[in-house]
């Protein structure tokens, strides 16, 4: 596609005027949007984290409660002075049927157990070493502590409350062990969407409940997470962060469960948390390619019309100058200023046909006249000096006859001078000398040797020959040396002395002959200096001519791309003689 | 229609031209010089009829290029069928035709108007060629 072609243009200007809006547009809605989704994805994720603390906060602290309200049963306290296990175990038991707890006791000051269910082989076992119950003999504070081990050897959460007497005095411990999976299942992993990583961690980092069931098993120290620090240090919020634990990149919204100081951790894999985004990318850029792709073919439908009758006109043009076909390129049946313009370069272009018609037959006629004065005239030429040199030697004619007789004879020679000049001047105009390579010297030489010497004065010549100097010029070519070479003898009335020479010179990079021709003569008059190439110009002196030579050197030179100049043999001093320099392109490569 | 009948041409030259005001010149300077004239003929083929049947043939050839009939290239590439030494002088007003008459085996060429001494000279020449051929001189 040739870029400054009109159609491309064209092309370009629709693209330019719908795509760049419409790309605009897009990149702008691909930034809110990224925007707008980003806070909505961070927020939701959030939401979500401060749900799941919330509920699992919820959750703990009903459990506590619960224990709570059962340990300040006055049926406990009064079982518990009696030492009555039996009614224990029914309240414990009718606790595990109810409640998250899997595992109920009751222990007394000495952290001894009075009663346990389901796991009724717990009495009598001492647990005062267990922090779940040693915290709560030392502080009478309620207890919620967790991962901690069992004595199954699995994590679990526990819960544990004082109970107190009827003085308000403390008289043992109520434990309920729950286990992590059901705050898991029930709570978190119901929660999970998108490739979500949920987890809980405690006041320390360590994981209660993880969607990685091993790191539950190994209570996985996820201390080293940053957001993790910060959610034990009871805050809130989401984060793009490097998890070096799981060794990837995850937006994580963290919130507390604000009655145990755990955390509630939701992350998901950052490629993923951003796929909203993405697929909105997708869509504005698919959308965009797809609108441009309309556009684009709107434009070339819409510009095509106009643009094949503009690339009409184009290609009429070049078919006129080529001289080709041309009117079915024209679209003259088109209405509007394009189709006028088709049927003015019609016109036009019949017009320049018709001139140049014209012109063939006037030139055709001028090389008839000029064939009829070549031909025939010269014939006639012919006839009138040979008859006049048959006689003018006869000794039977008195002077004056023949006077009569050169005076005829060199009219007749200055009628077939001027048929000549004619002739050359029609073959320089209508190109019919074609160029070549030509020696420069040999045209001087065969020039220097043609020379006419009249009778009565000395001609001499001095050239040093160059052999070599090639330049492309028509077979007239050496008429203008010759030319040259002989008006300087012409003009002369005393004895003449020519100096030829040829020199080199570089011209806008291109190398050039310089053929220099200065003679002795009468020279050339300043004012006549700027005339002396028109045609008709003749110069002051006694010698005749009808002024063409001049002019004829002067078409020759220039049609071989020359030039040249008319000055003094002794710069100044017109009165020393004429110095005529031609100048002559080189022919590079010529032989 | 041949005009070969010179009697006792034995060396001389033949001219083919069709204006009779140059016919006739060229017959006073011929005769001034003591060249004997073969024929005249005023057409090419004429000039073709007249060089087969001129016994002897002429020396050199005066030929003019725009002629009825045939031109006198034509004519004169015939002639030097005939005979390869012939000696064809062109004497013509189209100077175009110069390089393909040199080509064409001419053994000069002559610009019209050319002077009588120049005419009478290079004919002489050609006669002499033709004659050296023949071991013979004028």
């Amino acid at each position: 596609m040739n870029i400054t072609s009109i159609r491309t243009k064209m092309l370009l200007l629709f693209i330019t005027i719908i795509v760049i809006p419409l790309l605009i547009g897009g990149i702008l809605g691909a930034l809110y949007f990224h925007s707008t989704l980003r806070d909505t994805i961070k927020e939701d994720n959030l939401a979500q984290a401060k749900s799941l603390s919330m509920y699992v906060d919820d959750s703990i602290t009903s459990s506590v409660n619960y224990l709570g309200s059962l340990a300040i049963r006055p049926s406990i306290i009064q079982a518990m002075a009696d030492n009555n296990s039996p009614v224990i175990v029914d309240n414990l038991r009718y606790a595990e049927n109810s409640t998250n707890f899997y595992s109920l006791y009751v222990t007394d000051t000495s952290g001894k157990v009075l009663a346990s269910y389901p796991d009724q082989a717990l009495a009598g076992q001492n647990f005062e070493d267990e922090p779940y119950v040693k915290q709560v003999l030392a502080t009478s504070d309620r207890q919620v502590m967790a991962p901690l081990v069992n004595r199954t050897g699995e994590s679990a959460i526990f819960v544990s409350v004082p109970i107190t007497g009827k003085n308000g005095s403390l008289t043992g411990v109520m434990v309920g062990e729950i286990d992590p999976d059901t705050i898991g299942d029930r709570i978190l992993y119901t929660q999970i969407k998108n490739r979500q990583f949920i987890y809980m961690v405690n006041s320390t980092g360590t994981i209660i409940v993880h969607t990685n069931r091993s790191y539950m098993d190994s209570r996985r120290d996820y201390s080293a997470v940053p957001l993790v620090q910060e959610v034990m240090q009871g805050k809130e919020g989401i984060k793009e962060n490097y998890n070096p634990i799981e060794k990837q990149q995850r937006l994580a919204a963290y919130s507390p469960v604000k009655s145990t100081g755990w955390g509630v951790i939701v992350a998901v894999p950052v490629s993923i948390a951003y796929q909203p985004i993405y697929n909105v990318y997708y869509a504005i850029a698919a959308g965009l390619i797809g609108l441009i792709a309309i556009s684009v073919a709107a434009a070339y439908l819409f510009s095509y019309n106009l643009i094949k009758a503009i690339l009409g006109l184009f290609e009429a043009a070049r078919a006129i100058t080529n001289r080709k076909p041309y009117i079915g390129f024209l679209p003259m049946d088109r209405k509007d200023e394009v189709g006028q313009v088709a049927v003015c370069m019609d016109k036009m272009a019949r017009r320049i046909e018709n001139e140049r018609e014209r012109i063939l037959e006037e030139r055709n006629r001028a090389e008839l006249f000029v064939d009829i004065m070549g031909h025939d005239i010269n014939n006639l030429n012919q006839v009138t000096i040979g008859n006049l040199d048959l006689i003018k030697d006869d000794d039977n004619l008195t002077p004056e006859q023949k006077d009569s007789i050169t005076d005829a004879l060199n009219s007749a020679l200055g009628s077939a001078s001027i048929i000549d000049n004619v002739r050359k001047i029609q073959a320089i105009n209508v190109e019919k000398e074609t160029m070549h390579p030509e020696d420069l010297n040999n045209m001087i030489l065969e020039c220097i040797s043609a020379v006419l010497k009249p009778a009565d004065r000395g001609v001499t010549l001095n050239y040093s020959p160059r052999p070599g100097l090639m330049i492309q010029g028509s077979s007239l070519m050496k008429e203008a040396f010759c030319n040259l070479i002989n008006n300087a003898v012409k003009h002369s009335e005393k004895d003449v002395t020519i100096d030829i020479s040829v020199s080199e010179a570089t011209k806008a990079g291109k190398k050039f002959y310089d053929v220099s021709i200065a003679d002795n003569g009468p020279g050339i008059p300043d004012q006549l200096k700027p005339k002396l190439f028109n045609r008709f110009q003749r110069g002051d002196t006694k010698a005749h001519g009808k002024g063409l030579g001049l002019f004829i050197v002067r078409s020759l030179v220039e049609q071989a791309g020359g030039n040249i100049v008319a000055g003094d043999r002794v710069a100044g001093d017109y009165g020393q003689g004429a110095k005529f320099i031609v100048s002559l392109p080189a022919c590079e490569g010529c032989q | 229609m041949s005009s070969c009948n010179y009697p006792g041409c034995t060396v001389g030259i033949a001219i083919v031209e069709d204006e009779k005001a140059l016919v006739r010149l060229y017959e006073k300077a011929f005769i001034r010089k003591n060249i004997k004239i073969c024929f005249i003929a005023y057409d090419g083929i004429d000039a073709i009829k007249d060089y087969i049947v001129c016994s002897p043939r002429p020396h050199a050839v005066l030929m003019d290029y725009r002629l009825p009939v045939m031109n006198g290239l034509e004519a004169m590439k015939e002639i030097l069928k005939i005979d390869p030494d012939a000696k064809v002088v062109f004497l013509s007003a189209d100077i175009a035709v110069r390089d393909e008459a040199m080509r064409g085996g001419a053994y000069a060429f002559l610009k019209k108007p050319a002077s009588i001494t120049d005419i009478t000279s290079v004919v002489e020449r050609a006669i002499n060629a033709g004659l050296r051929a023949e071991n013979k001189t004028v």
